[in-house]
Parts: structure tokens; C-alpha cells; sequence
């Protein structure tokens, strides 16, 4: 991935690419969470290949696309007609296409604006989270997209967290083990070291370039008082400050 | 959400009984946080009767509300119809639970039957 999906991690793709180069190895990246929010140059930064989901930079939803570099031999995805070069059988979907196109056109000449305005924006709110005792940022503090945080809150699980913030509004998402309907916690925000007890209680607040400073404090305000409210009543909470079990964050 | 009934939705916003009670004698915990689910009930019982009842719960919304509504059906019950509770009796007076969220009114019957084991070994310990 060039931008972790969770955490917003950036990784270094052009040093990647450039071992694969050297070992002419074939390099592919899964940019769907990067297109149209950090500048990729597949020359520049030694990609082969390249998928991307209009949906993520503001194109409709079930179109995406995938770079392949020049005399990179792909086996066909489905056989029949002679549609992209016999690669993908089926009628385009043009008017998808024509959209996503343009709204990739727009992202992407909108990204230095776009950047300044949301890094700021993030850097805020994970500011005003960091606040809360007992939590922890997950992932890199700069090297994340713009418009990414994920914190991990001690003592608290994370659907009822998503649950009593859309009921003011925010619409979050968590790699708790509940959110996502199997057992076990996100296995990303377990692969940074964060132990299950903590991982439960993770958040995940994507913010768009329309935010506003005042709304990005109203989301601080409104986690900080769900937070202690959620602690308030939780066993896990009790025994952290009564020094029956100890903190981890 | 459409993921809970109207009911679910209600307890977990205002759950019934939640703290604790300093001079409960019975107290029951189950789940562990590795899972994400923890409840806690603290039961004041007194002539059998279950006087009072109170939970803490980590977990999610449904095993909020599992344990707000397990406090209810048993508060002001005798002891003896407080050991019959069961997870479905739980689910049912919450309008159903999504068939994976099940194990949440599960947890709070065992947390219910820990809470009066905890009670009757305490009964035990005193006549002795």
C-alpha cells in the first residue's frame, strides 16, 4: 500500500521501487487511499503497477483503475470480448469512467491546497485527542495522509465510542473486534504492537478538505466527553486507576 | 444504525442501573478485555430479594445494553427467579440481537449467575 487504509501511514515507495528495479522484480502498489491526496509520479517513483478506487478522491463509487506500465504482460482477467485490449471482456463503463477521470483531474490539482489546509487540520485534532490521558496515536505523526487519525483509547471498546458519536454527528469507524464482526481486532492496529486490550478501543476519524477549525474542536470536545462518559462505567477503567491492572497507553 | 432495535438502541443510550454499590454482597465479573467484553454486576440482596442491582461493562453497544436490560428483569426479584434468567430472556425483552452479537446477552447471564453464585458462597462463608 502507499497509504495504509487504517492508520495513514505513508510508506516509501520510491526507495521500494527502486530496490525492485535493482532486482528487476515487478512493483506494484496498491494506491487506493493515496490518488488524489499525496502527488505520485509512477515514473518518478519506480511503479509497474498501480490500482486506484474513484470513490477515494471524491469519483463515483464501483470504478477504479489500474496503471500497468508499458510491455508488462498481464494474464487476462476475463476472457470474450475484445474490451481494454482483451484483458477485461465486458462493455466499459464509460460515463464511470468520464467521472472518475474528472474528479482525479480535480483531486489532483487540488492537493497542495488540499494539503496544507488538512495537515493542519489533522495535526489539530490529533493535538487536541493527545489530550485525553491514556491514549496513543497510531501510526506516524507526519508521514500519514493529511486527512488521517487513529488514536487507541485505554478502557473503552470502540463501537460503543462509534455509536455515541454519530448519534452527535460524527461518523467514525474502529477496528474493534465488534465493528468488524469477527473476533479479533484490526489486524493492523495489532501489527503496530498494540496489545488486543487496547486495540478494542481503537478510532479511526477520516476528515474531508470542507472542515473547518471549529468543527475540527467540536469532534475533540465531543470524543473527550464520550470517552470519559464510556470509562465512567467501564470495569477495564476501574481497575487501570485503582492500579488492579496496569496502563498501557 | 439500523444494526439494533429501537430498544437496543435505548438501553445502551440510557442504560438502567450502571455503577456500583459499595456494600454489594454479591459480585460477579466475566469476560476479559483481550476479547472486548467485560461486565461487571454488583447485587445488594436482602430477605432473598434482589434489592438492588448495579453493572459496569467494557464492551460494545450491545453488551451495554444486554446488561442494562439484564439488571431490569432481575431487580426486585427473588433470588430464586433471579437463577432462571436467561441469555434469551435478555435478547427477547431487547427486541432481538444481530444472530453475532448474541454472546452479549450471554455474558450477561453469566455475569448475573456469577454475581449470585458469589452471593450464596458468601452465605455459606457466614453460616459456617
Amino acid at each position: 500500500m502507499t497509504a495504509n487504509n487504517e492508520i495513514g501511514t505513508i510508506q516509501p515507495i520510491r526507495e521500494l521501487g527502486a530496490i525492485c528495479r535493482k532486482h528487476g522484480v515487478l512493483f506494484h502498489t496498491d494506491a487506493v487511499q493515496a490518488i488524489g491526496h499525496i502527488p505520485i509520479d509512477v515514473e518518478a517513483d519506480n511503479i509497474d503497477m498501480l490500482s486506484a478506487s474513484a470513490h477515494k478522491f471524491h469519483g463515483p463509487k464501483g470504478v477504479g483503475f489500474l496503471y500497468v506500465k508499458k510491455g508488462i504482460a498481464l494474464t487476462n482477467l476475463i476472457e470474450g470480448g475484445a474490451q481494454e485490449r482483451g484483458k477485461r471482456a465486458g462493455t466499459e463503463n464509460v460515463p464511470g469512467i468520464a467521472a472518475m477521470t474528472a474528479a482525479m483531474k480535480e483531486a489532483v490539482a487540488a492537493i497542495p491546497e488540499n494539503t496544507a489546509h488538512l495537515t493542519e487540520m489533522r495535526d489539530r485534532l490529533i493535538a487536541g485527542l493527545s489530550e485525553i490521558p491514556h491514549s496513543a496515536l497510531n501510526g506516524d505523526a507526519k508521514k500519514r495522509l493529511p486527512g488521517n487519525v487513529n488514536f487507541c483509547f485505554e478502557g473503552i471498546e470502540g463501537e460503543s465510542l462509534l455509536l455515541l458519536l454519530d448519534d452527535r454527528g460524527i461518523q467514525a469507524s474502529s477496528g474493534s473486534a465488534c465493528t468488524s464482526g469477527s473476533l479479533d481486532p484490526s489486524h493492523v492496529i495489532l501489527a503496530i504492537g498494540r496489545v488486543h486490550d487496547v486495540a478494542h478501543g481503537s478510532l479511526r476519524l477520516t476528515i474531508g478538505e470542507e472542515i473547518t477549525a471549529a468543527e475540527v474542536d467540536e469532534i475533540i470536545q465531543s470524543v473527550k466527553e464520550v470517552v470519559t462518559y464510556l470509562r465512567g462505567f467501564s470495569p477495564v477503567w476501574r481497575d487501570l486507576m485503582s492500579g488492579k491492572r496496569e496502563f498501557i497507553l | 444504525m439500523a444494526l439494533y432495535s429501537e430498544k437496543v438502541m435505548d438501553h445502551f443510550r440510557n442504560p438502567r442501573n450502571v455503577g456500583i454499590i459499595e456494600d454489594a454482597n454479591g459480585i460477579g465479573e466475566v469476560g476479559n478485555a483481550k476479547c472486548g467484553d467485560i461486565m461487571k454486576m454488583y447485587l445488594k440482596i436482602e430477605d432473598d430479594i434482589i434489592q438492588d442491582v448495579k453493572f459496569e461493562t467494557f464492551g460494545c453497544g450491545s453488551a451495554i445494553a444486554s446488561s442494562s436490560m439484564a439488571t431490569e428483569l432481575i431487580k426486585g426479584k427473588p433470588v430464586s427467579e433471579a437463577m432462571k434468567l436467561t441469555n434469551q430472556a435478555v435478547a427477547e425483552a431487547l427486541d432481538g440481537l444481530p444472530a453475532y452479537k448474541m454472546h452479549c446477552s450471554v455474558l450477561a447471564e453469566e455475569a448475573i449467575q456469577s454475581a449470585l453464585e458469589d452471593y450464596q458462597k458468601r452465605q455459606t462463608e457466614k453460616a459456617e
